[in-house]
């Protein structure tokens, strides 16, 4: 059989007419690609505004926006050299009120907010080295007043 | 795909949204107790000194007055100690930790400081009895029982109270901590060896800081002895400093870079 009857004959292929009809029918009868309704519409709406705005609130807690109340979104309060040196400072505090260790009670509050401050002991009075200062106005003898510790008044009451 | 990315930045979000609010807690710490209020004035004492010096009192005069100045003394002086170990009392009481060893060992302080307070207002009741030499030996033994018996207790109370204190700095040392380890990676700064360096560092000295500080809380459950954990306590707080100390470098390094950037 030669090429040119082959051809012939695959002219006059047809598909099957119960087929063909039905093949005809599901085309012209499928529903149309999918129109939202309104409900889609609004839920889809709201989940992507909420996305937009739970993102937002992650990135502004990412760069740290919530330790620092007040300040602008941009800033990076993670390197807020206010809030971290007020954090720093409180450590300092503490190591300040460690250093005065044992004083039979002047640590009292181990979380104060200010430490006392040495200071000078009048030279006139014979006592050891005084704490937390006191002003006097009576005083005459001394420029700077101080309390003494429970300690040093005994020590100088035994004298 | 989106949907899924949505879920991921919601539960990110909700994440945020906890370790905010553990933030606000942290640094709403209870306020500080306050101090005893005892004040024994200097001024008080240089009296005394001027009665034994001064010329113009005889010989029975400046014994009355240095009798009665040194009796006022005294018994200021017991006021004293009392108020103080009282405010110590009450600031132990106040502290709230959940960690049982220390729980007891604030429970014995407490009970300690009790007695002492008690012994304190028996020795008071006998100042109206001493004699000039009375009260001078009553001051010394006094002050040997103090030393004794008083110091190692108020040393464990203080030490109770500055670790229970540091635990607030702790707490919010690790959220900073937690931030500036998300921060770097959010904005990628790993690529800055200066800022990479600084980060490693302030790690290391955290860590140091929590390690000490858990060897204080062991030294104050066991009964190690007050210097000990005093000890731990300083430690604990130098290297916590010193975390800070490299925080605030890194804090100079990206504000430089920030300027840097700006004016090019």
């Amino acid at each position: 059989m030669d090429l040119d009857n082959i051809f012939k004959q695959l002219k006059s292929i047809e598909p099957d007419p119960a087929f063909k009809h039905k093949s005809l029918h599901l085309i012209l009868h499928s529903a149309p690609a999918g129109k939202p309704t309104l409900r889609e519409i609004i839920f889809k709406s709201v989940e992507f505004g909420a996305a937009i705005a739970l993102a937002g609130v992650l990135i502004y807690t990412a760069v740290g926006g919530f330790s620092a109340p007040g300040s602008s979104p941009l800033q990076i309060s993670n390197f807020n050299p206010a809030s971290l040196k007020a954090e720093a400072q409180a450590v300092d505090m503490q190591i300040q009120l460690v250093n005065l260790s044992y004083d039979t009670g002047s640590i009292v509050g181990a979380t104060s907010s200010a430490a006392s401050t040495p200071s000078v002991a009048s030279p006139a009075s014979g006592l050891p080295v005084l704490e937390s200062p006191v002003t006097a106005p009576s005083s005459p003898a001394a420029t700077v007043t101080s309390s003494v510790s429970v300690d040093q008044a005994l020590n100088a009451l035994s004298q | 795909m989106l949907r899924i990315t949505y879920r991921i930045i919601f539960i990110a979000a909700i994440i945020s949204s906890f370790l905010f609010i553990q933030e606000v807690r942290a640094q709403t710490a209870p306020p500080a107790s306050q101090n005893g209020g005892c004040t024994l004035n200097q001024d008080e004492f240089v009296k005394l000194a001027a009665v034994e010096n001064d010329p113009t009192l005889g010989y029975l005069a400046e014994l009355t007055q240095e009798l009665q100045i040194r009796k006022e003394l005294l018994s200021e002086t017991m006021d004293c100690a009392i108020a103080q170990a009282t405010a110590l009392q009450t600031s132990l009481a106040a502290i709230s930790t959940p960690d049982a060893g220390v729980k007891a060992a604030r429970a014995q302080a407490e009970n300690l400081l009790g007695n002492a307070i008690t012994y304190y207002g028996l020795q008071k009741s006998n100042i109206p009895n001493l004699g000039i030499q009375g009260s001078k030996n009553f001051a010394a033994s006094l002050e040997a029982w103090r030393a004794g018996n008083y110091a190692p207790v108020a040393k464990e109370a203080s030490d109770i109270l500055i670790w229970t204190g540091n635990q607030n700095l702790i707490v919010t040392a690790q959220t900073r901590m937690n931030q500036m380890g998300h921060t770097m990676g959010i904005l990628d700064l790993a690529g800055e060896s200066n800022l990479t360096a600084l980060w490693s560092d302030a790690q290391a000295n955290f860590k140091a800081t929590l390690n000490f500080n858990d060897a204080a809380r062991a030294a104050l459950g066991n009964g190690g002895g007050p210097d000990e954990a005093l000890g731990d306590i300083k430690l604990s707080l130098d290297a916590l400093s010193v975390a800070y100390q490299k925080l605030s470098d890194m804090n100079n390094v990206i504000t430089n870079s920030t300027s840097s950037a700006q004016s090019q």
